[in-house]
């Protein structure tokens, strides 16, 4: 398969990469969730996530997860109608929101550890 | 067609459920996901089924993508009916001990 790289086919790479990231935390997730049945091992974890590295890592699954969010949006958008002449300014707008809703649920996540 | 409609319906249930999960859990103090909160709401059913569709859906939407990187990419036939198989149950496995720990 060869592609014609422009901004469209950059969203759909970013889109794809961010759900594969998303699916292989979705394992580690369930998995060690679901295997946490007394309060201590639970706390222990838990605590673990005050790490500054575990922090900086949720930001950025976070950041990953809003991202696909959004792309996901933007073509069900697109799929159910919306004109693709609005298809630029809807990335565009994509882009905007995961910003500022990233910043505000950061600034959640560090009230966390603070 | 219909596995991509599911697809398409999950991730519609997976945006509401995320926007809950996020604000619920992060966004409103950290003794939400302490152990006893998490035990105290996972006897109450509105929760149990909560978690369980949340579950299933994130599940079915996370493998159906990978389901597809499988087809498009890998090129052995071999390879290929592995990882298929490999797609197809991990999801099963932890459905199961998601469901687990959410009933019992």
């Amino acid at each position: 398969m060869r592609y014609r790289w422009h901004i469209g086919s950059l969203a759909w790479l970013v889109h794809r990469i961010t759900g594969v990231l998303l699916a292989l935390y979705l394992i580690a997730h369930i998995f060690v969730l679901s295997h946490l049945k007394d309060p201590s091992s639970y706390n222990q974890i838990m605590n673990m996530m005050k790490n500054p590295v575990i922090k900086i890592g949720e930001l950025m699954l976070f950041a990953v997860v809003l991202i696909h969010v959004f792309a996901g949006i933007r073509i069900t958008m697109l799929e159910i109608g919306f004109s693709t002449k609005y298809h630029k300014q809807m990335a565009y707008f994509s882009a905007f929101a995961v910003c500022l809703i990233w910043l505000i649920g950061a600034f959640y996540f560090l009230k966390e550890v603070f | 067609m219909w596995s991509w409609l599911f697809h398409r319906i999950t991730g519609v249930i997976l945006v509401a459920g995320l926007l809950y999960h996020f604000i619920f859990m992060h966004f409103m103090g950290h003794d939400n996901y302490s152990y006893e909160a998490v035990a105290q709401r996972l006897k109450e059913p509105s929760w149990q089924f909560f978690n369980i569709i949340f579950l299933l859906s994130a599940l079915y939407h996370g493998f159906y993508g990978l389901n597809g990187l499988v087809s498009e990419y890998i090129k052995g036939n071999y390879w290929k009916r592995f990882m298929k198989y490999v797609v197809f149950i991990i999801p099963i496995v932890l459905a199961f001990f998601g469901m687990k720990i959410v009933i019992f």
